[in-house]
C-alpha cells in the first residue's frame, strides 16, 4: 500500500520539470533542444511511472476513494486540499500521464522553435489535468479545471496553424464563460451545504429541487462546452484544426473527457433529481450531436476537422450513456471515454505523421499511401475500425454497452444512435479510402513510412485499443457500482 | 502631559519631518531635475525614510490599540495592516520615480507627506482628521499628476482632477457640517447613533469618498486623469491612495456605521454592480494601456465592493484582502508598463506590446501572470480574492450580484487576454523598443508576479489576518 502522498507528488512533479527548463539556456541549438526533449520525456515518464504504480495499487473491491490526501487550505471559503481517486477518475488520471510523453516526443522533430516554452506549457498542462481528475474538493477542482485553460491557450496560439489566434481566443473565452457560472454554483453549494468536499456532498447532498435545477444548469453550462455537446461545440473544430498535433492529442483525449467526467462525478451524484429532470434534454442534444457530428465529419475536406467532428459524435454516446441512469450505460460511457481517448489520440497522431510528410491536412492530398506507408496503413486501419466501433476494438464495448442501456430508456433514441454508428463507418471509411487507397501519386520528395519512434507509439496505441477490446474488464472491473 | 501617546504617531512624524526637510533641501539645491540625476538622492532618502517608517509602524503593533489625542486617532487592526501596505506601496512608487525621467526632488518630499497623510487617514477616528488627511492627499496628488510641467496632457489631467476633486471635497465638507450640526460632533462615535440629519450628511460625505475611489458613476475623471498623468503617478494613484481610502471606508462601514447597514447595503450593491459593468465594458474598446488600467481599477473596486456589500465580518475581511492583493497586482502591472520605452520616452499604446514575449520573455511572462491574476484565472491570487469575495456575498444572499460579477469577470478577461495575445502571438513592431530595462522595475515586476503565483500555497493566512483585523473594528467601539 502506498503511504506517501503519491497523488500530490504526481501532480506537482511536472513543475519540477518546469523549473529545470527555466534553468536551461535560451538558445535553439540542437543540443539544447535535445536536452529539453530529454527533460520533457524524463519528467513525464516519471509521472507515468507514478501513475502506473497508482493503477497497480488500486484495489477494485474497496469502496470510496483511495490515495486520499486531505489538509485544510482555504478555510475562508470552506475549501480543502482534498485529493483521491476512484474507479472512474483513476483511468483519466492514468491516461493523462500516459499521453503526455507522446506530446514530448514531438520536441525537436515536429516542433523546432520555442521548444522551451513548449515543454513548459505541456508540463503545466499536465499538472492541471492530473489535479482536476484527482481533486475531491469543488473549489480545488475548479482551480485545476480552469487552470488548464491558459497552457492550452498558449499551445494553440503559439504552435498552431494559420488561424491559431482566433482558435485560441475562442477556446479560452468560450470555456471560461461556461465555467464561470459553474463557479457561482460551487459557491452557492458551499454556502448551502457548508462544505465543498465531494465525498461528503455525494453522500449527504439534499438540495431543494428548484435550487438543484439551477445548480445543474450552471454545471451543465461548463461541462456541455467542454464535452462538447451540440450546440456548444463550435469551438472544437477550430481549436483542433489549429492546434499543433500534440495539442490536438491532449485536447481530444483528455480535455474533452473532463466534461464527461464532470457530469459523472458532479452533476449526477450531487443533483440526482435535477439530472433526472433534464435527462430528456441531454439525451436529445446527445443524439443530435451524434447525427450532426457524423454528417459534418463526412462533409469535411480537412482530416483534423473530420476527426474533430467525429469527437463530437463519439462524446454524444458518452453523455447518452451517463444520462441513461443505468449501470451498463455509465460503464459504457466510461469505457467509451477511455476508448475515445486512445482512439482519437491515435488518429490525431496519425494525422500529425501524415502532415509531417504531406505538408497538408486535406483529404485530396492523400491517396495511394497504403503502398508507400504500409505500416502506417495497417495501424491506421485498426484506429479507424476502433472509431467505427468494430467488435474486437475498444470502441465497440463502449458503444454496445451504451446502446444496450439506452434500449430500456427508449427505442427511438437507440435506433437513432445506432444509425450514428453506421454514419461513423461512413465517414471513417471514406477518410481511410481517400487517404490510403486509390491510385499512387507522385509526390515531391516521396513519402517515407513510419520512423521507429512513430511506429512504436502507434503500435502501443493499437495494442491498447485491441487489448481493451478483447479484455474490457481491465477497465470495467475497477468501476464502482452506480446506485 | 503624557507623551507616551505620541508614540503611536511616530511613523507619521518621521515622514513629515523628513518630507519637510527634503522640501527645504530641494529649495536650497535649486534645480533638482531628474534629467541630470539630481533628484535621485532625494528619492533614495525618501526610500530610506519609508523603510524607517515601516519599522516604526511595525513597532506600533506592539502598542495597544486605544484612542489617542482625545479620540482623534486610533490604531485598529485594519488600519495597522493598511499602514504596512501603504508604506510599501509608497516605497515602490519611489522606485518607479527613480526609473522615470519626470520627477524632481520636491516630489520625493511630497510623497513622504502624502504617505503620512494616508497613515493618518488609516488611523483616524475623527471625521475632521480624516477630511484633512484626504485633502492633503488630494492636493499632493494633484501636484504629482501635473508633475511634467511642460506637457499639456499632464497639466490638463491635473487641472481636471483638481477641479473635480475640489467639488468632491466641497461635498464632503458640506456633509461634515451637517453631521456636526445634527450630531453634535465629528468623532466617529457620533455616527453610531442613527439620526436623519447625520444620515444626509453622511450621504454627502460618502459621495465625496466615492468620487475619490472612482466608483461608478463617479468614475468619469479616472480614465482621463490616469492617461494624462505620468505613468509612475498613475501607478501610484490607482493603487495606494485608492487602497487607503477604501480601507478608511471599510473602517467606517465595519465600525460605527455597521448599525446603519440597512441604509447603505443596497446603494453599495448598486455601486458595485455599476462599477463592474462599466469597468468591464468600457475597457473593451481602449487602445491606451493607462485608460484600460483605469477602467480595470474601477472594475476591481466594484468587485471589492461586492464583498463589502455582504455587510458581515467575512465580507469585510474578503474586501480587505482583495484590495491588498489588488494593490500589488496593479503596481506590478505598471512596473512592466513603465519598462516599455522607445528612445527614452514611455509609450502607452497597447499595440506596442506586440511581440513583447520575443524581446523580453521574462518581463512578458510576469506581465502575463499579473494580467491573468487581474482577470481572476486560477491558480493565481486574483482568482482566490474573487472567490472569497463571491463567497462572502453569496452567504449574504446577494446571488444575483455574484452572477453579474461572474459574467463581468468573463467579459473583462477578454481585454486582459488581448494584451497577452499581443505579447505572445504578434510580431514585434518594426521600430524596436529600448532594450534597457531598469533592474528595479524588473525586480518589482518579478516579486509581485511571484507573489501572485505563490498565493495559492497558503491562502488562508491572509484571510486569518484580515478576519482578525476586521474583528477589531467592532471591538474598538465596544460592540
Amino acid at each position: 500500500m502506498v503511504n506517501f502522498a503519491i497523488l500530490s507528488t504526481a501532480i506537482f512533479l511536472p513543475l519540477s520539470g518546469v523549473a529545470a527548463v527555466l534553468l536551461m539556456p535560451r538558445d535553439e541549438e540542437a543540443d539544447t533542444v535535445a536536452n529539453l526533449r530529454r527533460i520533457g520525456l524524463w519528467v513525464s515518464g516519471a509521472v507515468l511511472c507514478l501513475a502506473v504504480f497508482v493503477l497497480i495499487s488500486f484495489s477494485p473491491s474497496a469502496d470510496g476513494f483511495q490515495f486520499v490526501e486531505r489538509t485544510s487550505w482555504l478555510g475562508f471559503a470552506g475549501a480543502e486540499y482534498h485529493l483521491g481517486l476512484d474507479g472512474i477518475s483513476i483511468w483519466f488520471f492514468f491516461l493523462t500521464a500516459l499521453l503526455m510523453p507522446v506530446a514530448m516526443v514531438f520536441v525537436g522533430g515536429h516542433i523546432e522553435h520555442k521548444c522551451r516554452e513548449y515543454v513548459i506549457a505541456f508540463l503545466l498542462l499536465e499538472t492541471f489535468l492530473l489535479g482536476a481528475f484527482a481533486a475531491l474538493d469543488l473549489i480545488l477542482f475548479y482551480v485545476f479545471f480552469e487552470g488548464a485553460l491558459f497552457p492550452m491557450f498558449l499551445i494553440i496560439g503559439i504552435w498552431g496553424g494559420v488561424e491559431r489566434v482566433r482558435a485560441a481566443y475562442t477556446f479560452f473565452l468560450y470555456t471560461l464563460v461556461g465555467s464561470i457560472l459553474m463557479l457561482v454554483a460551487i459557491l452557492v453549494i458551499a454556502d448551502k451545504a457548508a462544505t465543498t468536499s465531494v465525498p461528503t456532498l455525494m453522500a449527504n447532498a439534499e438540495f431543494a429541487i428548484g435550487l438543484q435545477k439551477w445548480l445543474w444548469l450552471a454545471f451543465f453550462a461548463s461541462f456541455a462546452v467542454k464535452t462538447p455537446m451540440w450546440p456548444f461545440h463550435t469551438w472544437l473544430p477550430l481549436a483542433h484544426v489549429e492546434a499543433p498535433t500534440a495539442g490536438s492529442v491532449l485536447l481530444a483525449a483528455i480535455l474533452l473527457k473532463m466534461g464527461g467526467y464532470g457530469f459523472l462525478r458532479f452533476s449526477l451524484p450531487l443533483f440526482p433529481e435535477a439530472s433526472a429532470y433534464f435527462a430528456p434534454l441531454v439525451i436529445t442534444l446527445s443524439v443530435v450531436g451524434i447525427i450532426y457530428g457524423s454528417m459534418m465529419a463526412f462533409a469535411q475536406q480537412d482530416m483534423k476537422k473530420l476527426i474533430a467532428y467525429s469527437s463530437v459524435a463519439h462524446m454524444g454516446f458518452v453523455t447518452l450513456g451517463i444520462f441513461s441512469f443505468r449501470q451498463q450505460g455509465v460503464e459504457g460511457a466510461v469505457m467509451q471515454m477511455v476508448s475515445h481517448a486512445l482512439v482519437s489520440a491515435a488518429l490525431f497522431f496519425t494525422v500529425g505523421v501524415l502532415y509531417h510528410r504531406l505538408s497538408s491536412r486535406l483529404l485530396k492530398d492523400g491517396g495511394g499511401l497504403a503502398a508507400k506507408m504500409p505500416k502506417c496503413a495497417v495501424l491506421t486501419m485498426i484506429f479507424t475500425m476502433a472509431a467505427v466501433g468494430l467488435p474486437g476494438t475498444s470502441g465497440f464495448i463502449g458503444e454496445f454497452l451504451v446502446l444496450t442501456a439506452l434500449w430500456s430508456v427508449g427505442i427511438t433514441v437507440t435506433v437513432i444512435a445506432t444509425i450514428g454508428v453506421i454514419l461513423s463507418a461512413v465517414y471513417m471509411l471514406t477518410f481511410y479510402k481517400r487517404v490510403f487507397y486509390g491510385a499512387e501519386r507522385e509526390r515531391e520528395g516521396g513519402v517515407t513510412d513510419l520512423t521507429a519512434v512513430e511506429f512504436l507509439l502507434m503500435a502501443l496505441f493499437a495494442t491498447a485499443i485491441l487489448g481493451l477490446g478483447i479484455f474490457p474488464n481491465v477497465v470495467l472491473s475497477l468501476l464502482p457500482n452506480f446506485g | 502631559m503624557d507623551f507616551t501617546q505620541f508614540a503611536v504617531i511616530i511613523p507619521q512624524l518621521i515622514l513629515v519631518a523628513a518630507g519637510l526637510g527634503l522640501l527645504v533641501a530641494a529649495g536650497w539645491v535649486g534645480d533638482t531635475d531628474s534629467a541630470e540625476g539630481r533628484s535621485s538622492p532625494f528619492f533614495i532618502i525618501a526610500l530610506l525614510t519609508l523603510l524607517v517608517a515601516e519599522a516604526a509602524w511595525f513597532k506600533l503593533a506592539a502598542a495597544t490599540p486605544g484612542d489617542l489625542f482625545a479620540e482623534f486617532l486610533v490604531v485598529d487592526g485594519v488600519g495597522l495592516l493598511g499602514g504596512y501596505a501603504v508604506i510599501l506601496g509608497s516605497s515602490i512608487f519611489c522606485i518607479f520615480c527613480l526609473a522615470s525621467p519626470n520627477y524632481k526632488g520636491e516630489h520625493a518630499a511630497l510623497l513622504l507627506l502624502l504617505t503620512a497623510a494616508l497613515l493618518t487617514l488609516l488611523t483616524s477616528r475623527h471625521l475632521m482628521v480624516a477630511y484633512l488627511a484626504l485633502e492633503l492627499t488630494a492636493i499632493i496628488l494633484y501636484l504629482l499628476v501635473a508633475a511634467i510641467r511642460d506637457e499639456r496632457a499632464a497639466l490638463e489631467a491635473g487641472l481636471k482632477y483638481f477641479i473635480l476633486g475640489a467639488v468632491a471635497s466641497a461635498l464632503m465638507l458640506y456633509g461634515l457640517s451637517l453631521i456636526y450640526g445634527f450630531g453634535g460632533g465629528l468623532e466617529f462615535a457620533v455616527l453610531a447613533e442613527k439620526n436623519g440629519g447625520v444620515a444626509v450628511g453622511l450621504a454627502f460625505f460618502i459621495l465625496g469618498l466615492a468620487f475619490k475611489l472612482a466608483v461608478a458613476p463617479f468614475h468619469m475623471w479616472a480614465p482621463d486623469v490616469y492617461q494624462g498623468a505620468p505613468t509612475a503617478t498613475t501607478a501610484f494613484l490607482s493603487s495606494v491612495p485608492k487602497f487607503a481610502t477604501f480601507l478608511f471606508l471599510l473602517r467606517l462601514l465595519g465600525g460605527e456605521l455597521y448599525g446603519w447597514r440597512d441604509l447603505w447595503q443596497m446603494p453599495l450593491v448598486a455601486a458595485a454592480g455599476l462599477s463592474m459593468v462599466v469597468g468591464a465594458f468600457a475597457a473593451l474598446g481602449q487602445t491606451n494601456i493607462k485608460r484600460l488600467l483605469a477602467y480595470s481599477s474601477v472594475a476591481h473596486v466594484g468587485f471589492a465592493l461586492v464583498a463589502v456589500a455582504a455587510a458581515d465580518t467575512r465580507g469585510f475581511a474578503a474586501a480587505l484582502v482583495y484590495m491588498g492583493v489588488y494593490l500589488f497586482m496593479n503596481l506590478g502591472t505598471f512596473a512592466v508598463v513603465l519598462c516599455l520605452r522607445r528612445q527614452q520616452k514611455g509609450i502607452e499604446e497597447i499595440g506596442e506590446f506586440a511581440g513583447f514575449a520575443k524581446t523580453n520573455p521574462i518581463l512578458a511572462a510576469n506581465m502575463a501572470i499579473l494580467l491573468l491574476s487581474m482577470a481572476g484565472i486560477p491558480p493565481l491570487a486574483g482568482f482566490f480574492i474573487k472567490v472569497t469575495a463571491f463567497t462572502a456575498a453569496i452567504e449574504a444572499d446577494l446571488v444575483p450580484l455574484v452572477i453579474l460579477a461572474a459574467v463581468m469577470t468573463a467579459v473583462a478577461a477578454f481585454y486582459y487576454l488581448r494584451i497577452i495575445n499581443l505579447m505572445y502571438f504578434k510580431p514585434p513592431p518594426t521600430v524596436p523598443l529600448d532594450g534597457y530595462i531598469p533592474k528595479s522595475l524588473a525586480l518589482v515586476a518579478v516579486v509581485t508576479s511571484a507573489a501572485m503565483l505563490l498565493f495559492f500555497a497558503s491562502p488562508q493566512f491572509s484571510y486569518e489576518q484580515a478576519t482578525a483585523a476586521v474583528a477589531t473594528l467592532n471591538q474598538s467601539i465596544g460592540k
